[in-house]
């Protein structure tokens, strides 16, 4: 494996993928997952890094902070990185005329290929919808 | 399933979920089973309560609220106030104020139940091809889809919804309870019947539940003019 991504390079992508879910047909709305930094904590074995998940989104002291202090916002998209996994999690809301389901299967399909791109462990997505018309 | 008039299957009679194991014993949610003034008191306010989400609403949802905007469940109570709204303020364009005024308190009833449902409630799985992926739709996210699509039916009003089932599992099939409440004047059984079609044609376009039976239960008929509180 390349060099890992360090948190400002992580987030970055976060970020990256955040726009990649709100440009896919469908995606009313991107949203942080609530409680994003303690479900991925029991979820996940060997974390070494966790970023986004919005303000308060859960991610380590260490790794948000610096997304803080340079005045940018922490992304929503929250991305965890272990040993031997990547995970990405994220909520959606449908808007009108578009096929939930389909919308979520998209979405995953987008970012599963983003992140494949990336020096990291193996991705998986978790995309929830929380909103449908 | 009962002989009531009001009460429309979406499959034959004999094939709605009726039996213990399929219908929760009691639903907090059910009208018939809550005081609604007791059910006022114990609503939660939440981080954002009723009447900020008014204000807001009557603001023309301007300065942008991100606290509020970012919020699935504010945002489904924000939809059905403001259809509640709309249907108020279609009555009063027909010079509905003519009837008899309704309990004031109707409106406010109506959205504290919106407040109990739109909570996130249960995930349910949706299927994926790629097993890299975990695809879900909050049961919050499908009862405020249930309540719009019965809302969208002229002349009725969602009281309360709910799903009956194990929606933890991507077969199982499950049952939809929509209590609604119809316009005085309109044909009740025909305002039942729409509601179960659209909340129907809403739920297969929208989620991967295997639903048996959506059952629209007529509650009350309302009145309604601009004094409803909200």
């Amino acid at each position: 494996m390349a060099d890992p991504l360090d948190d400002d390079r992580l987030s970055l992508l976060a970020a990256e993928l955040g726009a990649l879910a709100a440009a896919c047909p469908g995606v009313q709305r991107v949203q942080a997952r609530p409680g994003f930094g303690s479900l991925v904590r029991q979820a996940v074995e060997g974390l070494g890094a966790v970023v986004g998940g919005g303000p308060g989104g859960g991610a380590d002291a260490s790794s948000s902070a610096a997304a803080l202090e340079g005045g940018r916002p922490v992304p929503l998209v929250g991305v965890a990185v272990a040993e031997a996994e990547t995970r990405v999690t994220l909520d959606i809301a449908v808007g009108e005329g578009a096929q939930g389901p389909a919308v979520a299967r998209e979405v995953a399909a987008r970012l599963l290929e983003r992140v494949a791109a990336e020096p990291l462990p193996p991705a998986s997505v978790d995309v929830r919808i929380v909103g449908l018309t | 399933m009962s002989d009531d008039p009001t009460r429309t299957p979406l499959t034959p009679a004999g094939a709605a979920p009726s039996d213990p194991a399929v219908d929760p014993p009691l639903d907090p949610l059910d009208p018939a089973g809550v005081d609604p003034a007791a059910e006022l008191e114990v609503v939660d306010d939440g981080p954002i309560s009723m009447e900020r989400l008014s204000d807001y609403l009557d603001a023309g949802r301007e300065p942008y609220d991100p606290e509020i905007e970012s919020d699935p469940s504010a945002l489904a109570q924000l939809a059905a106030l403001a259809r509640l709204r709309s249907m108020t303020a279609g009555l009063v364009a027909e010079d509905a104020a003519a009837e008899p005024a309704p309990d004031p308190s109707w409106i406010a009833g109506v959205m504290s139940r919106v407040r109990l449902e739109s909570r996130t409630g249960r995930e349910i799985p949706l299927s994926s091809p790629d097993p890299r992926s975990t695809l879900h739709v909050t049961e919050g996210a499908v009862r405020s889809l249930i309540r719009e699509a019965g809302d969208s039916v002229p002349g009725a009003v969602v009281i309360s919804c709910g799903i009956v089932g194990d929606v933890d599992r991507p077969d199982a099939v499950v049952g939809v309870e929509v209590a609604i409440s119809a316009l005085f004047g309109t044909t009740v059984p025909d305002v039942a019947d729409a509601v179960r079609e659209a909340v129907a044609a809403h739920l297969a376009a929208q989620t991967e539940l295997v639903v048996e039976a959506v059952d629209v239960t007529v509650r009350d008929v309302h009145l309604l003019d601009t004094d409803g509180g909200l």
